[in-house]
């Protein structure tokens, strides 16, 4: 869970530098839709880590189950804020 | 546009394509047997590292591009572009490597090294080596 959160609190970051960014640059176009969704995949993965947490009580049951979309969506986040971050740095 | 037909006589729809799309997308993990859970958990927090390690790499790179000043046109570029590049490779090799550990443990497979080690060590002492040189000519330019 906790890991989950700190992934959570570093997009977070790098939303808010993203936004800071935009506004240097004058390139808010490029950096609000970028923000947003680091926010929102903040959002998410903090709401995931405690959904990790409550699986913890089923464990016996089930095992822990691998969870693939959620790591693939945080890797598609990433990508999409590496290559409009590249973008903010270069259309400066 | 046609719509391909399916086997049962069915059309397939756009959204009936991009979930297909999307199924082709997730890794092969109905394979071997569950792992012990810490051992999943543990993997999934791997993952999770070397994404934050990738996002502040993305988060350095943005600053760098900002706040950085050599004098020397857009050389502060040769900092901040490698950086963010490294952050997105980063993010893309570490949910391969999180995939073939988890299917290596489902089918009791020893792990393998991982070359995102070796990746980061790398990229960063290239950031390091062209940060000192853009240094050093900024001072002498100065």
């Amino acid at each position: 869970m906790l890991a989950w959160e700190r992934t959570a609190i570093a997009s977070l970051a790098v939303a808010a530098l993203v936004v800071r960014a935009g506004i240097v640059y004058s390139l808010l176009g490029i950096a609000i839709p970028i923000a947003g969704l680091l926010v929102l995949a903040s959002v998410g993965e903090w709401l995931f880590g405690l959904r990790v947490y409550a699986e913890h009580e089923r464990l016996g049951e089930h095992g822990a189950a691998a969870h693939e979309r959620a790591l693939a969506t945080l890797l598609g986040v990433t990508l999409i804020a590496a290559v409009g971050s590249a973008a903010l740095a270069i259309v400066q | 546009m046609a719509t391909p037909t399916q086997p049962d006589g069915s059309e397939r729809t756009e959204r009936g394509r991009f979930r297909v799309a999307l199924g082709k997308l997730r890794p092969d993990l109905d394979v071997g047997k569950d792992p012990d859970p810490r051992f999943t958990f543990a993997n999934e927090r791997t993952f999770l590292a070397w994404a934050r390690t990738g996002l502040g790499l993305i988060g350095g790179g943005l600053v760098a591009a900002q706040v950085l000043h050599f004098g020397l046109g857009g050389a502060h570029l040769l900092v901040a572009i490698p950086a963010i590049l490294l952050g997105g490779l980063i993010a893309i090799a570490s949910y391969r490597r999180w995939e073939v550990n988890e299917r290596a443990m489902r089918l009791g497979r020893p792990l393998g090294y991982s070359p995102i080690v070796r990746l980061l060590a790398l990229g960063i002492a290239v950031l390091a080596v062209i940060s000192t040189v853009l240094a050093v000519i900024s001072a002498i330019v100065r």
